[in-house]
């Protein structure tokens, strides 16, 4: 009796633990396969950067715009570059050299811009043509 | 000998600078990995991995959501970046997300809370939020 008590528990246990485990890796739905890398595209963002401190409060409010150009070679790879402007200051400007596999986008190089690799980042506004 | 591995440091820095800007063009190598297909909620991966400035760029898809922009609607994975052991101890709190569809980057967040010692030596704090958020979009 107590054996067969056991199994039971065992099998109820193992049951919702499985079921916890579905419930985790359940995907949402969208799956994502590419990047837009055809050469010509183009996105305009508004950016708005705001700081605050004991002292000083300000709002920076700016429009870039982002198009992918002709393919660059970076260490012989061929890659798409996406270069980011911005309107408010032109003299802005910061590249990202990426190239795209069925394992992800890669980012080969940068100019201009941080380390990160998000797809279209520039941390300030310092950088010349 | 110091001064020869000068010279070359600085011979390859020059090599790397192309096209004149401040800070030239820095080369990723290995490269980094920006976006993991496939790409879907609960994906999680290692971006960028940096010896000798001893961090590391995590990634994870945390979520899903609709953003409606001038009437379109795009469906978004939201990317958040880690970077676990931060060079910079001043930072309180930090976060970076992206908001990842078919069509591209539609949103990006960073927001981030610092501490910093004035003239007088008292602390206090600074927030920044930089968001960036898709205003019009032409794909070819």
């Amino acid at each position: 009796m107590k054996k067969i008590t056991l199994i039971l528990f065992a099998l109820i246990f193992i049951s919702i633990s499985s079921c916890k485990k579905d419930e985790t890796n359940t995907p949402s739905g969208l799956i994502i396969n590419s990047y837009p890398t055809t050469i010509g595209s183009e996105w305009k963002y508004k950016r708005t950067y705001t700081s605050v401190s004991n002292d000083t409060n300000f709002t920076i409010n700016e429009s870039r715009v982002v198009t992918i150009e002709k393919d660059s070679t970076i260490n012989g790879i061929d890659v798409v570059k996406y270069r980011t402007t911005s309107i408010e200051y032109p003299e802005a400007y910061s590249a990202s050299f990426k190239k795209q596999s069925w394992q992800g986008i890669y980012t080969h190089a940068y100019r201009g811009a941080s380390w990160d690799a998000s797809i279209f980042i520039t941390d300030s506004n310092n950088f010349t043509k | 000998m110091k001064k020869i591995i000068f010279i070359l440091l600085i011979s390859s820095n020059i090599a790397y600078s192309q096209g004149g800007g401040i800070m030239g063009l820095v080369i990723e190598d290995p490269a980094v990995l920006s976006l993991k297909f496939p790409l879907q909620v609960g994906v999680k991966w290692t971006a960028k991995t940096d010896s000798n400035f001893n961090f590391t760029v995590l990634k994870e898809v945390i979520g899903r959501e609709t953003l409606i922009i001038n009437g379109n609607e795009y469906d978004c994975l939201i990317v958040e970046r880690i970077i676990p052991n931060h060079a910079n101890t001043n930072v309180v709190t930090s976060w970076n997300h992206s908001w990842i569809a078919k069509e591209g980057l539609i949103k990006r967040v960073h927001f981030s809370i610092t501490t910093h010692t004035d003239v007088n030596g008292s602390e206090y704090t600074a927030t920044y939020t930089d968001e960036l958020i898709l205003t019009d979009i032409d794909l070819k």
